[in-house]
């Protein structure tokens, strides 16, 4: 293979190209074909990862490219690309490269394992089928394979976070003007600033550490253990010592700890949701043969990792473990989508370097200035640099992650906990909340909602005496006089027997003794049912023993049990609808078994939508008597026809309490959620009414199995216009969280499953549910929400809109200040005044005046109409060009008036001390009374200012301070300053206070600019 | 001298894009008046790749499900994943608003209806024609383009060509001598098929084998009942563009109610614009359309034409029609004013009368559940495969009586 430009020989464009490869021991290709394609991404990562001197492997599908880290003097450069080239090129590996010890068990090639009959499965694995892998060859295997455990995200070091903190422009500038101090003007300036500098690291650094902290607890540490046959006899094992060539014996209820292949199976169902997406459970079929390509929940034959089962039973051989099971491969891909940076980090990011290369430039600009009009160089830098300390807004930082962190605190209490502080400003700005149905929206647990027995329907009760109808129920139109008499109650009995003998559900007992049924939701919700509707389901049980059950089946959506009584059978059946009703001759109808006619059929068919309609799953129950002596084997087909049609049955998910009211909120806060779900259409329209998901009731959904397939310019087009995607796979959550934010949407998405984490690494909020989640889904969300409830979500949105108005107040004080601060000076010095302000003043402006207040702004309370308004747009601007004018304006006048008072200062008393303190107490009153008027844009200073404690607290304790500055003789001496008189204070007073008032006299008379409803009451 | 025009109408099959709009338009009508045929409903569709849009507006005691009606009808037509339209996976895009109504309860929570129960629902100009080419009453053209397309779609369903896909049109152009049919000019069948066909490039086995097959399995037994035959100057046109392997949504997509012509009369009569599926039947579009059919048909099954157009102008919330009229293009027996009179005297043309003469909303449930899915392809005009009331020639009686002709 000639240099570094493989080729395939054909003169075909190349296989892999290299990208970047100029720092040895790093390469970046561009493989063909890896764009868009994930499962060529993990054969590359697969293949690769195991060979000698390949440190890292990370395939790329969406760049198309792979970055490898490697031992370059063990392996060059060119061997690796030969290397990738051949495993692109679907070249076997040679087989000198199995015999490195590349850590890897004994099926390296990881075959297609659904493609092989038993038999090869078990001898590739060199598993024993009938008494399992022995001990010692177990323990042998896992030295050599490793735990099956997936490698957990590195946490963050205390390192990284300090990092961050001090690792912004602005600090880094305050660490540059600390070294000029120091070695130029003296030690206590350079100590003042990095006192700057340290207190704003020190506050965001506890703050995330504490989050860090918080979260690290969350995660259980429960270890899963697994059932396995090992020498002969069944085991409990800890999960992570499964190897491959475990027999591992699945039962209902348990996760599957390991990808498998079947050996055999009774009944066998999984639930593959976390995987494939689908929300119903998969049968299982150990003796089928599956084409290589068969996508995974088509592969009947296997088991996989972080699946549920959910029916039946089975024992599995494991084909892989760890990252190598199809878990692995997700968490693999999940790795490689980025999550954008949050509209405020890029915009106090942008805002902050913007402020402090201007501030810089002015105060170089007046250095020059002063040294040109002859001033001294030293006292001119001195000012000059802390001029620019004063003015670079290094507070912002602070004041951002402060208020950051207070609103995680607050957020906590609505049980929602923030990973990433930044997440809460991006949870103010969103504009679409993506959530999942179910858990979400609703419990997602199966309870029986009606029956409809006789043409009426029953309301599940206490004990079935009572018994409520709807009058909407009644099929008007099949009896004369309009109203249904109700079913006697042995009718409806009859149909919670059948509920309760055609179900394969039992009762346990939990904690505190009361009943709890296990099984299938539904079959344990209609035990419950008719447990709680007085029937004693045990002794019905024990009266009419099974004698033969017939599960659904492709094409049988119906399941058939027989019950032998006396000489005599019954025959049960629960199913859909339509199909049990297809195989009913007669129905039930007042405790008499009448023809079931055209008409009857159709009123049971309307009942069943109207139930659909209400979200409900809708069962149909029918039964018949059989004297025949029934010769009941498995190959025979029950004889279910002719029955007797005895009711419906609707089961719901009820939809959470508060649901409905934090839609409404989000619908008045400008926010569309859009709902997701594996369910069908039908039932998404009939729960999206029931929570008033649209305003309209114009329900807008894509039911769409095959999301992937759709062209993007096409998704980005609907995607706008979809209330619900319907019978969408989490893994498909991703596209549309991308389609949204092509479009210019800030997406909140939620997500409990392992397949959720790209989407919820993708979306600009990702929230993760805690209660019921995956660790994983967790471990990559920006919002975890502990309770599970879709209204923290909207309660995070108001706070995170809260902190961003905060920060936005915060911003704006600090702003306003600062530029009031350099027009001050620069004003004195360009009509050629002393200076007004020493540096010891600026440090304290900056370090007291300034900060303090700005925090108390960062904790207001939530202003009232904060969720009757509009999400800000993120690609505005933090401050608007509007806000930005009333900032310099407002500057303006303070710099102006504190100008003023020290120009009459200085006509009363010449250049010195008096006069600067004049300025400098003027100054920072002005600066305290406008923090009141930063406390809203639109409204008085005054306006409900006893809920702004804090502020007022700061403000108090500043003035408090300021006063010091010229009553305590120590601080007078460290900034000199002189005592003032009363005509002096007058002074300040005027020249602090005209400008404040005339800051409120402007606010006041601007026009609000659309947004309206804002001084309606109080939230 | 006998004067020569030619005059051509196409149809297309039950797979043709907006052919498949209409039938799953009409499915959820059915489906919605199967369990309440007192239900209003709106059901637009639009398919595209991979995709079928639905609108849906309803009035009715409960709603249907939407999208497996969609997905049954795809399935039916014979659309697979192999041959572009995979009913299963496809996606589905609903924009439903639905108004439950409690029996009784109806007209109070109908947004947008008129009071009068007789009233029009909406405005509308609509036109009927019948007249002597076939005894169907129906104009030549259109009904030959018909029996094609349904012979296309049976002699692939039924395996006969089994490299045949859903996807079709057909095209016959009929040569009138002073407007009675003479001769088939030209007869052009373009069908999708599968890669079984082979190529259909020059002299190709497979275009040899499409040509023949066509000619004998569809053609011939089409003509075998035609009222023209084929001749040796009958050009005959199967596939002339070549293969047409990539056909239905994939290819072109489709809108319920762009086959206007296809479902009435071939553009041998005027039209009103409103098209017909998708609506419930007390739409005045619909009702309309069919009742002005069945006044042209009694009219020339009376004989006071041997080609009639009727044209019934209905204004919104009012009963009876703003006008009637009448052109029997110079073969009336008497005036065309007198058939006009005639039909005002002898037929009830009030929306809600109409509804209750013809059954309309009932029709699904006496089919058992499947009816006017069935009207959505082949024509709404004409079929003998349905017993559709507005085909019915149960007023010549009354109308002769009404123009003085019944003694006759």
């Amino acid at each position: 293979m000639p240099g570094t430009a493989p080729v395939n020989g054909s003169g075909r464009p190349p296989l892999v190209v290299p990208v970047f490869v100029a720092v040895p021991g790093r390469a970046r290709l561009r493989v063909a074909g890896l764009r868009g394609r994930p499962g060529l991404a993990y054969h590359l990562q697969d293949q690769l990862s195991g060979r000698d001197a390949i440190l890292r492997v990370s395939a790329n599908p969406r760049t198309g490219t792979i970055l490898v880290l490697f031992d370059a003097r063990r392996l060059p450069l060119r061997n690796l690309v030969s290397a990738v080239v051949q495993i692109r090129a679907g070249a076997p590996r040679k087989p000198a490269a199995a015999g490195r010890p590349s850590g890897r068990p004994p099926s390296a090639e990881r075959p297609a394992w659904h493609h092989l009959p038993r038999e090869g499965v078990v001898g590739k694995l060199g598993a024993a089928p009938e008494a399992g892998l022995s001990t010692g060859e177990a323990i042998e295997r896992l030295a050599l394979i490793g735990p099956n455990r997936l490698p957990s995200p590195p946490s963050k070091s205390s390192m990284t976070i300090v990092l961050e903190q001090v690792g912004s422009l602005p600090m880094l500038l305050l660490g540059a003007a600390a070294l000029v101090s120091a070695v130029s003007v003296g030690l206590l300036d350079a100590g003042v600033i990095l006192a700057v500098i340290g207190i704003n690291a020190a506050i965001g650094y506890v703050t995330e550490s504490r989050v860090a902290r918080i979260l690290a607890s969350l995660d259980s540490l429960a270890e899963p253990m697994a059932f396995v046959r090992r020498d002969g006899r069944e085991a409990v094992i800890p999960a992570a010592h499964l190897v491959p060539g475990d027999l591992m014996l699945l039962k209902p209820g348990h996760e599957v700890p390991a990808d498998g292949r079947l050996l055999g199976a009774g009944g066998l169902a999984a639930n593959e949701g976390f995987l494939t997406g689908e929300s119903a459970p998969v049968s299982k079929d150990p003796a089928a043969l599956h084409r290589p390509d068969t996508p995974i929940g088509d592969r009947t034959n296997m088991v996989y990792s972080g699946t549920v089962v959910t029916e039946g039973v089975g024992v599995a051989v494991v084909t892989e473990t760890g990252s190598r099971t199809e878990l692995g491969h997700v968490r693999a891909l999940a790795g490689e989508a980025v999550a954008p940076p949050t509209p405020l980090e890029r915009q106090l990011e942008e805002t902050g370097r913007k402020l402090a290369m201007i501030s810089i430039g002015v105060c170089g600009g007046m250095f020059v200035l002063g040294v040109l009009r002859g001033l001294p160089a030293l006292a001119m830098f001195r000012t000059a640099a802390a001029l620019a300390v004063a003015a670079v807004p290094e507070g912002l930082p602070t004041v951002a992650t402060t208020t950051l962190a207070l609103g995680v605190r607050r957020m906590l209490q609505h049980r929602a906990l923030v990973r990433r502080l930044a997440a809460v400003e991006s949870l103010g700005a969103t504009t679409v909340i993506c959530v999942d149905k179910t858990g979400t929206i609703t419990e997602n647990r199966m309870k029986v909602g009606v029956w409809h027995v006789g043409g009426a329907d029953v309301l599940p009760g206490a004990r079935l005496s009572v018994v409520g109808a709807d009058p909407s129920a009644s099929n008007g139109r099949q009896d004369d006089t309009g109203v249904t008499p109700l079913p006697p109650p042995a009718d409806v009995e009859r149909a919670l027997t059948i509920a309760v003998l055609c179900n394969e559900a039992d009762f346990t007992r939990d904690g505190q003794g009361r009943p709890r049924a296990e099984g299938s939701e539904t079959e344990a919700a209609l035990l419950l049912a008719a447990h709680e509707g007085g029937i004693d389901t045990a002794e019905l049980r024990r009266r009419y023993p099974v004698a033969a059950v017939h599960p659904r089946a492709d094409g049988r959506n119906w399941m058939t049990t027989v019950h032998a009584t006396g000489d005599r059978h019954l025959i049960m059946v629960k199913g859909a609808p339509e199909e049990v009703l297809d195989r009913s001759s007669r129905w039930l109808d007042q405790g008499e078994e009448r023809p079931l006619g055209a008409e009857t059929r159709r009123a049971i068919l309307r009942a069943n939508a109207r139930m659909a309609d209400q979200a409900m799953r809708v069962l149909g129950l029918a039964m018949r008597e059989s004297s025949e002596g029934l010769e009941m084997s498995a190959g025979t087909e029950p004889p279910d026809d002719d029955l007797v049609w005895v009711g419906l049955v609707g089961l719901i998910d009820p939809v959470r309490d508060g649901v409905r009211e934090a839609i409404a909120v989000c619908h008045g806060a400008g926010i569309r959620t859009v709902v997701i779900t594996g369910d069908q259409s039908r039932t998404a329209v009939a729960v999206s009414r029931g929570i008033g998901l649209v305003p309209d009731d114009r329900v807008r959904v894509l039911e769409t199995s095959r999301l992937a397939q759709m062209s993007e310019e096409v998704l980005r087009g609907v995607v706008r216009e979809v209330d619900v995607f319907a019978r969408v796979a989490p893994a498909h959550k991703y596209e549309i969280v991308r389609a949204l934010q092509a479009t210019g949407e800030v997406v909140a998405m939620t997500g409990d499953g392992i397949n959720d984490a790209p989407a919820l690494k993708a979306a600009d909020v990702g929230v993760a549910m805690g209660g019921r989640g995956a660790a994983m889904a967790r471990d990559l969300a920006d919002v975890v929400l502990m309770d599970d409830d879709f209204a923290s979500i909207a309660a995070a949105v108001e706070q995170g809109r809260t902190i961003q108005a905060n920060i936005r107040k915060a911003l704006r004080f600090l702003l306003a200040t600062n530029l009031s601060e350099i027009i001050l000076t620069v004003g004195a010095l360009l009509l050629g005044m002393a200076q007004p302000l020493s540096a010891f003043h600026l440090l304290w402006i900056n370090l007291i005046t300034d900060v303090l207040p700005a925090l108390g702004l960062a904790v207001e309370p939530a202003e009232a109409g904060v969720m009757r308004e509009p999400p800000a747009d993120p690609r505005e601007p933090i401050l608007s060009r509007d806000a930005l004018g009333s900032i310099v304006r407002d500057a303006a006048l303070m710099g102006l008036g504190s100008l003023g008072a020290y120009a009459m200062a200085l006509g009363r008393y010449g250049p010195g001390p008096r006069a600067s303190t004049v300025a400098f107490s003027t100054i920072t009153m002005a600066q305290l009374a406008y923090a009141l008027g930063c406390r809203s844009e639109e409204r008085s200073a005054l306006e409900g200012l006893g809920r702004s404690k804090t502020l007022l607290g700061t403000i108090g304790g500043t003035a408090g301070l300021q006063a010091g500055t010229v009553i305590v003789p120590a601080l007078r001496a460290l900034l000199g300053t002189t005592p003032l008189a009363f005509s002096d204070l007058a002074l300040v007073a005027a020249g602090a206070g005209v400008p404040v008032a005339a800051c409120e006299v402007l606010k006041a008379r601007r026009p609000a600019p659309g947004r309206g409803g804002g001084h309606e009451g109080h939230g | 001298m006998a004067r020569h025009t030619v005059f051509s109408s196409e149809s297309v099959t039950r797979g043709h894009p907006d052919k498949i709009c209409d039938q799953i338009s009409d499915a959820l009508v059915d489906a919605f008046l199967y369990l309440d045929p007192d239900a209003k409903v709106s059901a637009e569709c639009a398919v595209a790749t991979g995709l079928v849009f639905l609108a849906v507006n309803s009035v009715a005691a409960m709603t249907v499900d939407l999208v497996e009606v969609a997905r049954e009808v795809i399935a039916d037509i014979g659309y697979t994943e192999a041959n572009g339209f995979d009913p299963d996976t496809c996606s589905v895009f609903t924009n439903v608003s639905h108004h439950p109504v409690i029996d009784g309860d109806r007209r109070r929570r109908t947004p947008a209806r008129p009071s009068t129960p007789s009233g029009a629902s909406h405005q509308a100009s609509v036109f009927g024609y019948a007249n002597t080419d076939t005894p169907e009453r129906m104009p030549l053209p259109i009904l030959l383009g018909h029996r094609l397309a349904r012979r296309l779609d049976e002699v692939r369903q039924d395996k006969v060509l089994p490299y045949l896909a859903p996807d079709g049109k057909t095209l016959v152009a009929v040569e009138f001598e002073d407007g009675r049919p003479r001769r088939v000019h030209t007869v052009i069948v373009n069908v999708q098929h599968t890669e079984a066909l082979g190529s259909l490039d020059g002299s190709a086995a497979g275009r040899r084998r499409l040509d023949g097959d066509i000619r004998e399995a569809v053609l011939a037994p089409v003509f075998a009942t035609a009222p023209v035959q084929l001749d040796t100057a009958t050009r005959i046109l199967v596939n002339p563009t070549g293969e047409f392997l990539v056909g239905g949504p994939r290819r072109d997509a489709g809108l319920t109610g762009r086959k206007n012509m296809v479902d009435t009369y071939g553009g041998y009569a005027r039209h009103g614009g409103g098209a017909l599926s998708g609506k419930d039947p007390a739409h005045i579009d619909r009702l309309g359309a069919y009742v002005a059919r069945y006044v042209a048909r009694n009219v020339v099954a009376a004989e006071l034409a041997r080609s009639c157009e009727v044209h019934l102008s209905y204004a919104i919330g009012e009963a009876h029609p703003l006008a009637v009229s009448v052109d029997t293009f110079a073969t009336g027996a008497v005036p065309d004013e007198v058939i006009e009179r005639a039909i005002l005297d002898s037929i009830d043309l009030r929306p809600a009368r109409i509804v209750e003469r013809f059954r309309l909303c009932d029709l699904p449930v006496l089919n058992g559940g499947k009816f006017y899915r069935i009207l959505a392809a082949y024509g709404h005009f004409g079929r003998t495969d349905l017993d559709l009331p507005w085909e019915r020639e149960d007023r010549t009686a009354a109308l002769m009586d009404a123009v003085g002709r019944g003694s006759r």
